[in-house]
């Protein structure tokens, strides 16, 4: 054998491609993985010593407490209306055929691109003490519009809210559960004289249940997570998590390792259900 | 040797082995198509050959080099892939031209090489057509061209045909293979679809599970299979699990089956008898057979398919079903479902497997 | 027909309820004076004057334009070899990471990835907290699905590998393939993921918020102020992040045409939050 200038391209051996993903996991380490690190040590340290004090003070403390609470009862509140309201928006959207279809799906993508803060301003126009809404309310059925509007500064008016670019999600995840249902299965099942009932739990209930849960688990970890909505609209005057954790951030004074668990925590909680949701949807989706 | 020669190439992925010591030798000029269920390792043995992988053991030769020593461009090899693979931003002009510019190869030589080819394929009226405005049919063409641009020593074809309708892929059989006779380039063809293989190849090799089960003329294939995977995949075929009972007789669900020629076999031995549908002959109830009452069975109508000249009828003799196939007529038309029927077993046709 | 007109009234009442926002904002953004009253009263374009005139919210709004424009090509450089060895590689773990990475902004709510910047990065040498470099880094990691997953769609649309084998057996090097084939083909998927990339940080708050100083704003953070300035002026100050997504949106639904994709796929992950 002689010797070679260029080492002929051998595609078999092309392990060097792996080379290709340093820069991305060197960010993802970098400001990914080592700020989370430092969230989880920082969790652990009370007063510079290993200690669990932080996650005890957030499983005795009222303020903890209750802030976990208000996050559960709002995300469930949500995910909740979501999912009963996006369930048959997505089924009237499918049964457009496919050039409206299309359309409505892009606009419900609009609340997706749209910054917290917009949606939290939103329904400040829409619902507030001079919001569009309150004064046709007003004019139709005589309210008093400061009282009427004091709730969209609590979490029921965070509800509402969220639902804005949470309803489009639900939707979105069932069109593709629509889509991909058999529909024939349901005509043979009626065909052969299966009562609407039996056809719906046995047919399209194990069919759709799949991407229900999808759905409404997505749905749920983004409220969650959720922080510019509510800070828009209440600042921080309700107490949910993300937004508890942000004041430790902002005022000085207070143990940052307390913000440190409840992130630990939140994290947790989103990730595993965020998981959910790919389990169900996202690996189904992208095999097809 | 042969021009290409692989020799005793294996490969794996993982656990799944996708070539188990293949050895195959393709000569100068020829087609020779590799069939074979899907999972064989139909794609692996041209991507080796390709050298877009390498193989975990043995060696390639093609022209009589090494081919593992060389570099994809050395080899030389033009390829078509199942879902064509043309440059979709290029026209179909330059996507014939790639290889040449690639090459470096004078702008005059490059137009006339690929005038001459979208000439031969006959679709020089598309030439500045984007990939995309072609049908399917079109695209494969241009895929070919392309290939051939280069004056390949080898062209492999990776199931060229089968993403395009019936008609189109009958036509563009014949098409590849009078392309390929003219420009005599070393062929390789991979098809899981048995008529395709039998009509255009000068050469045949079933795969199996990474390994070449029979190679050797379509004629030869269908006729005469040396396994029974062979016989099932080239073919429709009756398959009868037997036992010998002596030399020339075999016990088939407890009916003698009389063969014409005798196997050289202890008695009890299990052996199963290939016949196609075709040397199955059918016979309505009290029709006396020409050719004797050997071999005749009596069973049930229990089932019929019209396929245009021939009608295939599957008959149940006890609790097996044997395909026999006739000339569409009325007689045949007339047979109803559960009637009565026999069936004679040609058994100078038939193929006994041990 | 019952079924019919219920249907219809859905409909109708859902698209009302996506579109209200949008154009009462746009209304208040040119009303004189807004207060008690159903709609604005008088017009003016008061509001967009002073908001282009006035220093704070200029600045910012440039400050979010190289915010923007940095993350974009920060993702693009790590994206783009990442896509391209994920599509030719086709490993499975590739592919988990791939899926864990187009979910991390609903997995780590971005007031986690914040506030692990403080506790990693809060050193006074390193200039990251309260300067835009450090928002710029942890929206590249925010932003990541949103420039990834256009350009693996792009490469998977292609059928890439097999392009490319072809274009190995041809003769082609990888200058050549580079030139003549890979950048024409990814373009969209190059266009299409800075447009998402570029929507998501342009309006992108929670981060902002908490990793910038009062020199260091970005956009969102002081619009915020703004809701506390005046309705029309606020409603101005909101329109601009209005339009500016749904521009951005009108260019995602265009390109994702040329790639094939739902584009809503992506942003179901993202955004208003
Ligand atoms: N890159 C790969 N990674 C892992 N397994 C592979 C790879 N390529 C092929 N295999 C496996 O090797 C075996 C042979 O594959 P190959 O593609 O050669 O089959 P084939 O005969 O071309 O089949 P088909 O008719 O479906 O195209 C299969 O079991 C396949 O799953
Ligand atoms: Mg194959």
């Amino acid at each position: 054998m002689g010797k070679r200038g260029l080492r002929p391209v051998k595609m078999g051996e092309r392990r060097y491609l792996y080379l290709f993903l340093i820069p991305l996991i060197m960010i993802i380490t970098l400001f990914l993985l080592v700020p989370l690190i430092f969230v989880l040590r920082d969790s652990l340290l009370s007063q510079g010593r290993l200690s669990l004090a932080n996650y005890y003070a957030i499983f005795t403390k009222r303020l903890y407490l209750s802030s976990f609470k208000t996050s559960l009862l709002l995300s469930l509140t949500t995910t909740a209306i979501g999912t009963l309201i996006g369930i048959p928006l997505s089924y009237v959207i499918y049964r457009r055929g496919p050039r409206a279809q299309d359309l409505l799906l892009s606009l419900t993508s609009i609340p997706l691109v749209f910054s917290g803060l917009v949606v939290g301003f939103s329904f400040i126009v829409i619902l507030g003490s001079s919001g569009f809404i309150t004064l046709i309310l007003k004019k139709l059925f005589n309210i008093n519009p400061v009282e009427f509007s004091a709730f969209l500064f609590t979490w029921k008016g965070l509800v509402i809210a969220y639902l804005y670019f949470l309803i489009p999600r639900m939707i979105l995840t069932m069109t593709a559960a629509w889509a991909s249902f058999d529909w024939n299965l349901l005509d043979a099942a009626l065909s052969l004289g299966a009562s609407y009932t039996l056809t719906f739990r046995k047919v399209i209930l194990p069919a759709i249940a799949p991407s229900v849960i999808a759905g409404s688990s997505l749905l749920f970890a983004v409220s969650m997570g959720a922080f510019g909505t509510a800070f828009a609209l209440t600042g921080t005057g309700v107490n949910i998590v993300p937004l508890l954790i942000y004041t430790h951030i902002s005022e000085v004074g207070i143990e940052l390792g307390r913000a440190d668990a409840l992130a630990i925590l939140l994290t947790l909680l989103t990730t595993s259900i965020v998981m959910i949701y790919e389990r169900l949807f996202v690996r189904r989706s992208t095999r097809v | 040797m042969g021009y290409i020669e692989l020799r005793n190439v294996s490969k794996r992925f993982g656990k799944v082995v996708a070539l188990d010591n293949l050895n195959l030798s393709v000569e100068k000029g020829e087609l020779l198509t590799l069939l074979g269920p899907s999972g064989c390792g139909k794609t692996t043995t041209l991507r080796l050959i390709a050298g877009f992988m390498k193989p975990d053991s043995g060696e390639i030769y093609i022209d009589g080099k090494n081919a593992l020593s060389m570099s994809i461009k050395e080899r030389k090899i033009g390829i078509v892939f199942q879902n064509y693979a043309l440059f979709p931003n290029l026209s179909v002009f330059e996507n014939v031209a790639f290889g040449l510019r690639a090459r470096g190869e004078s702008e005059r030589k490059i137009r006339d090489k690929v005038q001459q080819l979208l000439e031969m394929i006959g679709i020089a009226d598309k030439a500045s057509s984007l990939p995309s405005e072609l049908s399917g049919g079109q695209q494969q063409r241009v895929a070919l061209a392309r290939a051939l641009a280069i004056e390949p020593k080898v062209l492999l074809l990776d199931e060229p045909l089968s993403a395009l309708d019936a008609k189109v892929r009958n036509m563009l059989r014949f098409e590849i293979k009078r392309i390929q006779r003219e420009s005599g380039v070393t062929t390789i063809y991979v098809t899981h679809d048995q008529e395709e293989a039998l009509s255009i190849s000068d050469r045949v090799a079933v795969m199996n599970k990474g390994r070449i089960e029979q190679l050797g003329a379509p004629a030869e294939i269908y006729l005469n299979p040396s396994t029974k995977f062979v016989a099932d995949f080239v073919g429709v075929n009756n398959f009868l699990e037997a036992v010998t009972w002596n030399g020339e007789t075999l016990l088939w669900e407890g009916y003698q089956l009389k063969l014409k020629t005798p196997v050289g076999l202890t008695p009890n031995s299990k052996v199963t008898v290939v016949i196609r549908p075709e040397d199955v002959l059918l016979f309505k109830l009290g029709e006396i057979p020409e050719e004797g009452e050997e071999n005749l069975f009596r069973g049930r109508v229990s089932g019929k398919i019209f396929l245009g000249p021939i009608t295939r009828v599957a008959v149940k003799v006890k609790e097996k079903v044997i395909l026999s196939d006739s000339i569409s007529s009325e007689k045949i038309f007339s047979l109803a479902e559960g009637e009565e029927v026999m069936v004679k077993i040609d058994t100078s046709k038939a193929k006994v497997i041990t | 027909m019952l079924k019919k007109g219920l249907s219809f009234a859905s409909l109708t009442l859902y698209i009302s309820f996506i579109f209200l926002p949008i154009v009462l904002i746009s209304i208040g953004a040119f009303g004189q004076k807004w207060f008690g009253t159903l709609l604005p009263e008088g017009f003016t374009l008061r509001w967009y004057g002073e908001l282009f005139t006035q220093r704070m919210y200029y600045e910012a709004l440039l400050r979010s334009m190289i915010v923007a424009i940095s993350v974009i090509a920060i993702n693009l450089a790590v994206s783009i070899p990442a896509a391209y060895a994920i599509v030719v590689l086709e490993s499975k773990l590739l592919r988990s990471l791939y899926s864990f990475i187009i979910l991390l902004p609903i997995a780590i709510p971005p007031v986690v990835l914040g506030l692990g910047f403080i506790d990693a990065y809060n050193l006074p040498g390193l200039k990251i907290i309260g300067y835009l470099k450090g928002l710029i880094l942890a929206q590249c990691i925010y932003t990541l699905p949103f420039t990834l997953k256009p350009l693996i769609a792009n490469l998977e649309m292609l059928s890439w590998k097999s392009i490319e084998e072809a274009a190995y057996s041809l003769g082609a090097n990888v200058l050549y393939i580079i030139r003549r084939l890979l950048i024409p083909n990814l373009t969209p998927g190059v266009v299409a993921g800075s447009i998402m990339t570029f929507a998501m940080s342009v309006g992108e708050f929670q981060l902002a918020v908490i990793l910038t100083s009062s020199k260091s704003q970005t956009y969102p953070v002081v619009l915020y102020q703004a809701f506390y300035v005046n309705t029309g002026f606020a409603c101005a100050a909101t329109s601009l992040l209005v339009w500016m997504s749904i521009f951005s949106l009108l260019g995602i639904v265009y390109m994702s045409k040329l790639i094939k994709t739902a584009p809503e796929r992506t942003y179901i992950g993202a955004g208003g939050a």
